[in-house]
Order: C-alpha cells, then sequence, then structure tokens
C-alpha cells in the first residue's frame, strides 16, 4: 500500500534510511561472555555507571509493591506525592532562591512530552523557535524531533562554531553569545517567521559546556526584549562530576527579568540513569500554561505506581545527596578520564568539560573531505568496526566531523571501545599521510578548559602544522588570559588597525 | 480568537491552538470532580459523592491488586529496567499481548507482535493514529452517543472534525446502528464540503454496551472500503463481555476483512483489567507505513519499562488469568449488573438490557417535566447534588435528550446505596411533577 493513503501529516514521520548491513551490525550487541566481538553502542545518552546504586533502593520491595489505589485515574498533573518530591529535590540540588511549589509542577512520560506539549500551547505551527546547535540529538529523539514532529514549530538553529571569534570576546568553541542569538533571531524575523521563544539545555548537550551565571542572565534579558519564551532543559543538572564546578539553575538565579515566560525542564533520566521509568518534569509559574496543558498532560501520563516509587526514592534526600551521587560523579570521572585520555592518546582532540555523559570530538581530520558525505563515510567505517557514536549532523552541527561519545559505561567496555576507534582512526592517518606515523601526534588541537590533554610534538614542516603546534602552545599556558584581544588592542592600535583593514579588504 | 479576549482569559502567552483545545467543555466534568474532590467511602466519607459517572472497574479491582502485589513483590527488578527501551514496546510484553489477542479476539491467524504498539493507554494510542492517518480538518465519522474521550483524543493533537451519524431512541431497537445511517450521514458531509476519512467505532459500546453483530461489523467495514475510509475499532471493553450467551466478534476474528491495511484496531489493560492508573493500551495494525509512521512519534507515548515487564508477567500466569481473574470478573459484573437493572425495573425506569461494558444505559425521559437537554441537566445537577454522580446523554453528543449512563462496575455496597440515592431524587421528582 503506498503512503499516499496516510495523512501528509505522516510525510514528516518518515523513517530515516537505516542501511541493511548496519542493522545487522547492531543486531548482535557487545557481551563480555556472550559475544566479545559483538557491536558497542556509545550512542544513547545513558547512565550505565549507577544500576546497582539505584537498584539498591528497590531492594526493599515496599518501594515498588503495587497498592489497590494505583490502579485508579489519578491526578493528570501527576500525584501529588511525587510532585512534592520533584519539588524538594529541585529546591536543594539548584539551590532554589524560593522554595519549589508542588504547583508549579506538571510530570510527563519523559521530557520530550514535555517539550513537544508546551510547544503545542506556546506555539502555532510555523512559528519558531531558537535552538543553539550543536543541540541535542541523535536517533529520532531530539529536539528538533519535538519541536517539529507534533507541534510543527520551526527551529531557528543558532549555529555555533569550532572556530573561536576572539575579536568578539569569545574565548571557547562553540561559545552561546547573545550576539549570535541576536543575528539568528533579526534573520528569522526579516524572513517572516514569527520566533516565539529560544531553548536552552544547560549543561548543554552534546557539548557539555555549562553556561555561566552573566551569559543566563543575558540570555534572559534578550528574550525579555523580545518577549520570547525561554525553555531551559536542566536534565543534566546533576551530571556535573567535578566538585566546584559553578553551575547555576534558573531557579538560583535572583532575578528573572520575565517569570511567566520562563520554563524549566528537568527529569530522571540522566541524573539517575532511570530513563526507563520515563519521567520529565516541567516547572513554571505561568499557572496559565500549567492549564493550557492539562489538556494535553493526559495523553503523556506515567503509571500512579511508577510515580510512588519515583516519589520513594527522591524523598530520602540524605541517601541522594551523600551515598548517590559522590559515588555516581566518582565512576563519571573515572570513565570521563579513560575516554578523554585514551581520545588524546589516539590524537582526537575533544572538548573537555565536567558535565554530561558524552564528550564531543573532533575528527575533522580523519574526513576524506569536510563534508556530510565524508563524515556518514567514517561512521559508516566506524559501526562495520563494531563501535558506534553519534555524527554531528544528529545534532544539527553545521560543521562536519564531530561525534559526540559516550563515555557514561564501565570502563573496561571503553577500553574495548578505544581499541575499535584507533583501527579506524590509524587506518585514516595511513590513508591521509600515505605512511606510518607514531601514535600520539596530533594535527590539530581542540580548545580545552583546562590542563593541557597532550604533550604532543608535531613532525610536518608544513605551516598548518606549525601553527596548530602554536595553537596547542598557547592554550596550554595562562598567555592568552594575560594576552586577551582587548589588551592587545589597547597596546597596539596602529597594528590593530591595519589588521582590520586587511580583513574588511579581505571580505570584500 | 483576539488578542483581547486573548487577554481577558489571562492566556496572553497561550498560542491559539492551545485555547482550541481548552475549548471543550464537558457537562459530566462537574459531577466528576466533585466526587474527586470528596469521594464516598463507606466507613470515613459516608456523606461523600458516589461516582457512578466515570467507567472503570472498582468492583474486581481487588482480585487484580492482589495479583499486581504478588509479582511487584517477588519481582527483582534488574538493570534494563532502569533504561531506555524500544518504545514500540518490550518484546517481551507485545509477545504476551499477541498471544493474549490472539486467544481473546479468536483471531483468524496469530497475532504478529511486529503489528502491535503499546502506548501509555487507549486514548494515547487513538490520538497517535489519529495524526498517522488524517491531517487537520480531515473528518471521522462516527455513530452517536459516543464516549467523549474519543472526542478528546481525535480533536486535540490529530485536530480532525468529528462528523456524529446520530443514532435515536425512535428506532425499533433504541440507539442501533445500521450502515444506512452511516451512509446518509456520509453525503451530507461530503454537501457540506467534509472530506471524511475515516470511521471510529467502539465495540462493545461505550455508553450503551451494545455488542455489533458480526453482520454489522462487516456491513460497517465494507462500507469503509467503498469510501477508502480507515477504521479504527476500539475494543477496550473486549473482556468486559459478562453475558453468558453473548458473542463478542473482534475485527481480528473476521475472516476476509475487505480492507486490512485500512483496519486498526485498539484495546488497553485499563478496563478490562481494572487498571486505568496503569495507562497501557495496544494498538494492532497490518500497515506498515502506519507502524513505522507511529513509531515517529511514540517515544512522546511511552509506557515505563518495569510496568511493561509487570504486566507481561500478569499475562504469562494463563491460570490466574483463565481461571481465577477472567470468570470471576464475568461473576461479579453479572451480579452488579442484575442488581442495578432489578432496581431500575421496580423504578419503571426503561433502560438498555446489554451483556458489556461496565454501565447500563437508562431512559430517564419520564422524570422530565418536557424532554429537553436543559431539563435532562438539571436532573443530572439534582443527582449530584443528592451525592451521586451519573453522566447525562448529552455529554455522549447523544441526540435523544433524558438518557443517563449509569457505572455499574463498583463495590456492591457502594452500589446499593448509590441505587438508594438515585431512588430518592426520582421519588422527589415524581412528587413535583404529579
Amino acid at each position: 500500500m503506498s503512503t499516499a493513503v496516510l495523512s501528509k501529516r505522516y510525510l514528516r514521520f518518515l523513517p530515516d534510511d537505516q542501511e541493511e548491513d548496519c542493522e545487522l551490525i547492531r543486531s548482535k550487541p557487545y557481551d563480555e561472555k556472550e559475544n566479545p566481538d559483538g557491536f558497542i553502542s556509545l550512542e544513547t545518552s545513558e547512565n550505565h555507571l549507577c544500576d546497582d546504586l539505584i537498584l539498591s533502593k528497590f531492594v526493599d520491595s515496599k518501594i515498588h509493591a503495587m497498592q489497590p489505589w494505583m490502579l485508579q485515574y489519578c491526578n493528570p498533573r501527576g500525584i501529588d506525592k511525587l510532585r512534592d518530591a520533584v519539588a524538594r529535590h529541585l529546591s536543594c540540588q539548584a539551590k532554589s532562591r524560593q522554595p519549589v511549589r508542588a504547583d508549579d509542577i506538571t510530570i510527563f512520560n519523559g521530557a520530550e512530552s514535555v517539550i513537544t506539549s508546551l510547544m503545542q500551547v506556546i506555539c502555532d505551527p510555523e512559528d519558531g523557535f531558537l535552538v543553539p546547535s550543536p543541540c541535542y540529538g541523535g536517533g529520532m529523539l531530539g529536539i528538533t524531533n519535538s519541536l517539529i514532529r507534533i507541534p510543527q514549530v520551526k527551529p531557528i538553529l543558532v549555529h555555533l562554531e569550532s572556530r573561536v571569534n576572539f575579536e568578539a570576546g569569545e574565548t571557547r568553541p562553540f561559545q552561546l553569545t547573545v550576539p549570535r542569538l541576536e543575528a539568528a533571531y533579526k534573520k528569522a524575523v526579516e524572513q517572516g517567521v514569527k520566533v516565539k521563544g529560544i531553548f536552552l539545555i544547560n549543561p548543554n548537550n552534546p557539548t557539555g559546556e555549562i553556561y555561566d551565571c552573566q551569559l543566563l542572565k543575558e540570555c534572559l534579558d534578550f528574550a525579555n526584549r523580545n518577549s520570547l519564551h525561554v525553555v531551559i532543559d536542566e536534565i543534566y543538572m546533576g551530571t556535573i562530576f567535578h566538585p566546584n564546578v559553578n553551575f547555576t539553575s534558573v531557579l538560583n538565579l535572583d532575578h528573572i527579568p520575565d517569570p511567566q515566560r520562563t520554563h524549566l525542564i528537568w527529569g530522571i533520566s540522566k541524573d539517575f540513569g532511570m530513563a526507563g521509568f520515563r519521567v520529565g518534569v516541567l516547572h513554571t509559574l505561568n499557572q496559565s500554561i500549567h492549564k493550557g496543558l492539562e489538556y494535553l498532560a493526559y495523553f503523556h501520563n506515567i503509571s500512579a505506581s511508577t510515580q510512588n516509587m519515583l516519589a520513594e526514592f527522591l524523598s530520602d534526600a540524605d541517601w541522594v545527596k551523600n551515598v548517590f551521587f559522590p559515588a555516581n560523579h566518582q565512576r563519571l570521572r573515572e570513565s570521563h578520564q579513560c575516554m578523554s585520555e585514551g581520545l588524546t592518546e589516539l590524537g582526537i582532540p575533544h572538548l573537555q568539560r565536567s558535565s554530561g555523559l558524552y564528550i564531543w570530538a573532533d575528527f575533522r581530520l580523519y574526513l576524506s573531505a569536510p563534508t556530510k558525505e565524508a563524515e556518514v563515510k567514517l561512521h559508516r567505517q566506524l559501526l562495520k568496526a563494531g563501535i558506534g557514536i553519534r555524527t554531528g549532523e544528529e545534532f544539527s552541527c553545521q560543521e562536519p566531523g564531530w561525534f559526540r561519545i559516550i563515555f557514561a559505561h564501565p570502563v573496561p567496555i571503553l577500553k574495548i571501545a578505544l581499541k575499535r576507534i584507533a583501527s579506524v582512526v590509524n587506518e585514516r592517518r595511513k590513508e591521509i599521510c600515505g605512511g606510518e606515523l607514531e601514535m600520539g601526534e596530533c594535527f590539530g588541537v581542540a580548545e580545552t578548559s583546562g590542563s593541557c590533554q597532550t604533550d604532543t610534538t608535531t613532525s610536518g614542516e608544513k605551516v598548518e602544522d606549525l601553527m596548530a603546534t602554536l595553537h596547542h602552545q598557547l592554550k596550554s599556558t595562562d598567555w592568552l588570559k594575560e594576552n586577551t584581544a582587548d589588551i592587545w588592542v589597547k597596546e597596539n592600535p596602529e597594528l590593530y588597525k591595519e589588521y582590520k583593514d586587511a580583513a574588511d579588504k579581505s571580505k570584500e | 480568537m483576539s488578542r483581547l479576549e486573548k487577554y481577558d482569559y489571562g492566556e496572553d502567552w497561550l498560542s491559539d491552538r492551545a485555547v482550541r483545545y481548552r475549548k471543550r467543555f464537558n457537562v459530566k466534568s462537574t459531577g466528576d470532580s466533585k466526587c474527586t474532590k470528596n469521594p464516598y467511602h463507606p466507613d470515613t466519607n459516608p456523606n461523600g459523592y458516589i461516582n457512578l459517572g466515570i467507567s472503570g472497574n472498582t468492583l474486581s479491582s481487588k482480585i487484580v491488586a492482589e495479583k499486581m502485589e504478588q509479582i511487584t513483590k517477588n519481582m527483582t527488578i534488574s538493570p534494563e529496567l532502569l533504561h531506555y527501551h524500544d518504545f514500540r514496546g518490550t518484546a517481551e510484553l507485545r509477545t504476551e499481548v499477541a498471544k493474549f489477542l490472539t486467544k481473546h479476539t479468536h483471531a483468524v491467524s496469530p497475532v504478529n507482535a511486529d503489528n502491535l504498539m503499546v502506548l501509555n493507554g487507549c486514548s494515547a494510542a487513538t490520538a497517535a493514529l489519529g495524526m498517522v492517518l488524517f491531517d487537520p480538518g480531515d473528518g471521522v465519522i462516527v455513530p452517536s452517543p459516543l464516549y467523549n474521550g474519543m472526542n478528546e483524543s481525535m480533536c486535540r493533537m490529530p485536530e480532525v472534525q468529528i462528523i456524529y451519524a446520530d443514532l435515536d431512541d425512535k428506532s425499533e431497537i433504541p440507539f442501533q446502528l445500521t450502515v444506512e445511517k452511516l451512509e446518509s450521514r456520509f453525503k451530507e458531509a461530503e454537501k457540506e464540503g467534509v472530506k471524511i476519512r475515516g470511521l471510529f467505532l467502539i465495540n462493545p459500546h461505550n455508553p450503551t454496551g451494545d455488542i455489533y453483530p458480526e453482520s454489522v461489523l462487516r456491513q460497517c467495514l465494507e462500507f469503509a472500503k467503498r469510501h477508502s475510509l480507515h477504521v479504527i475499532v476500539d475494543e477496550i471493553y473486549m473482556l468486559s463481555v459478562f453475558g453468558e450467551d453473548a458473542k463478542f466478534t473482534s475485527v481480528l476474528s473476521l475472516e476476509g476483512l475487505p480492507d486490512p491495511q485500512r483496519t486498526h484496531m485498539v484495546w488497553g489493560f485499563s478496563k478490562d483489567f481494572c487498571m486505568c492508573g496503569l495507562r497501557c493500551g495496544v494498538l494492532h495494525s497490518w500497515n506498515k507505513h502506519v507502524i513505522s509512521g507511529l513509531g515517529k512519534i511514540n517515544n512522546f507515548f511511552s509506557v515505563p519499562t518495569l510496568v511493561q515487564a509487570v504486566l507481561s508477567h500478569m499475562l504469562q500466569d494463563k491460570t490466574w488469568l483463565e481461571e481465577n481473574y477472567i470468570p470471576t470478573n464475568h461473576q461479579l459484573l453479572r451480579e452488579s449488573h442484575r442488581i442495578l437493572t432489578e432496581e431500575l425495573t421496580k423504578l419503571g425506569i426503561p433502560h438498555l438490557k446489554r451483556s458489556a461494558g461496565l454501565y447500563v444505559w437508562v431512559n430517564m425521559q419520564k422524570y422530565l417535566p418536557s424532554i429537553s437537554f436543559e431539563e435532562e441537566l438539571k436532573l443530572f445537577e439534582e443527582f449530584v447534588e443528592n451525592g451521586v454522580n451519573i453522566s447525562p446523554g448529552q455529554s455522549y453528543y447523544c441526540r435523544s435528550p433524558g438518557w443517563f449512563r449509569i457505572v455499574f462496575a463498583v463495590p456492591l455496597d457502594t452500589l446499593k446505596v448509590a441505587i438508594g440515592r438515585i431512588g430518592t431524587v426520582l421519588e422527589n421528582r415524581k412528587l413535583s411533577l404529579l
């Protein structure tokens, strides 16, 4: 039967092209004993490091035993017990300025359901929503899917770049700035799009970036100036695995310019590794939106029994704070370190961040060409070698060659994964350079936020190689902090003018 | 809606779509919400509201609750249950449901688990199907009266137009579905410029309790084929057929379906297994494009992995299912149904004598000073004021005023108190009408 007999809307739901041989590879997953050569997937953002901790809470069957009231219809906004427990948890975890109220919370079956419902209620079809990219995606899940499929909202991608625009005051690759948001907003408005809001995910997926307090405030001010909604997804709030890293939740801000248009999303899938429980949370002070959502929330309910289990679980705040998170973060640190060091040894630059379950890695040098096709080709080569990692394309990244690698797996699995990545990357290196090269040699360097990742030298004598070395050396010292672009401009006004004139000429 | 009106509602932040979603108000919700806020309990709250307005089975829920408790207490929660699973539904649950449906629908050929999808409720399943099959503004023809939930499912996310083919109490068998009625409504709607693309049936029927004979079902499917309509058949009350001689025909049991690629079925655990709160429904389609299209939105309608595991366990216990629960449930439903219908007969209230569902469809016209929807609403309000919530026919888009749906699948002692309260209202009415 042809698809013409289905709705036109269905055309937005067309399946991805999944080649048969890839399906076959995926169908034989890795198992330490049964299938050591099986496929390792580091694709889905899930935490596989804390199963034992979570399960230890469910040993007491009282928590998961079904009670008669759970079989009946319950409050479509979520049972009171869970909303109370989530409110208390968020107040603590997010260090909220005011205690979070259960009345400001609605529960859905997953964060995607929150987003897709919220979009239907604040946007009409064809309205736009600003989404900094790379943005979370992967498989059929992702922010763009949640915007497009049911709500028919246009994601207005605000493409961030790996190239740091020092002149504009940027200091990091893929840095979100308000000027970038403004430019994208202006362009969309000129094209006749009714832009209704901005979607932020902080800590960021896929980069692991944590937006600082100042940036958050600037984004909220920008939104307020243009009467835009701000939807902030803080679902990775509890995955900040390095201590003493500053994270500012929107709940912690001392002043929110437009509280009725500021909405927070959270869930248990990432912080607690319980994606199978399907719980997403919307927090907003806007009761009109909660009322508007009531008519949709019913279609995104989860069983009262699951809600009750989770409420019991979260209510042991002492265990969550003093047992679960420290142990979980320790394991995340170890796995992150294993993957990060492994990538460095292989000569794969990557962002080193302190949150999330993934690393955003730069495979550009291993592409046969800086194109999406070459990225797909590399992806397939990795698949055939038995390792799955998501392409940047799945995160709407404009620059081909970036991949997201999940590290929240036990170290032994990561080591095998790294060997498989190595086999592909070494093969590519041979093809590119037409000969043998030492491991650890690095063609280029990605931005890091901390200490130097490798002690690299390059053996080539090309200008690009020397530039890469210089770039790397600059990054690994405090030289940049002491010699910012602003300071240089002040100290060298004539040189700056000459540089600017040359740059302007080359643009023409 | 103008900006000024939006502002008056305090809805400055809401999209036009959200305001459309909100506009559907159903009269029965006043009764339902009073019962939620102040529910009757024989010991702790004897003056509370008795809810005979929401279709759910609290009569046999104790048996199910005990089984659920037994399963969950003895279950070891494995790591897989914590993580993402196949959003089509776990292979384990789909396999068990396939076996279960093959048996209980008397399917022509074994149900294939790949033709099934598990979603968080029949309402969600209907809404998801609505989005894949129909575009906004498309028409779906539906015999009325009809349970109001279908309207919610089809009119929100899918934004489909429901075209009611009105059945009334004037026919020899009141509210009898005939394909002629569907045809004539279809033609009318076409003239009005509505593009009808679907037919929706619920069998056993809610609110009347009718079971469509096989011949009627076939005629409806042939009507649909003539007009290239997709058919969604909601069989959520499949196991609530309690009449000993009753014969229920599932679409899955029909040989030689006129258009299998356009015939889709929905079933769920809510009514047959007394678990509206567990949020688990199933849809069946032979159409691979429908299944793959649903595969793009099923993540929004997912069911927790643990719940699916528990339900799999339940379905695997064939002894409990076939020798304990199903026969006991039917017996209890028969008993409650008998008690209610005997009382209705004593009070001289005509009602449809049916063998399925959790409710009885009754005719209160003789208690109305004039047969109108306003009087029906007044009577409804009087029932609620007197502590018993039964649903007025207008909330089911019934075109004949004066009909009410009374749920009987509640504990017997509660049912008897409710019947007493109904009797009191009607006694007072009788006196005032003299």
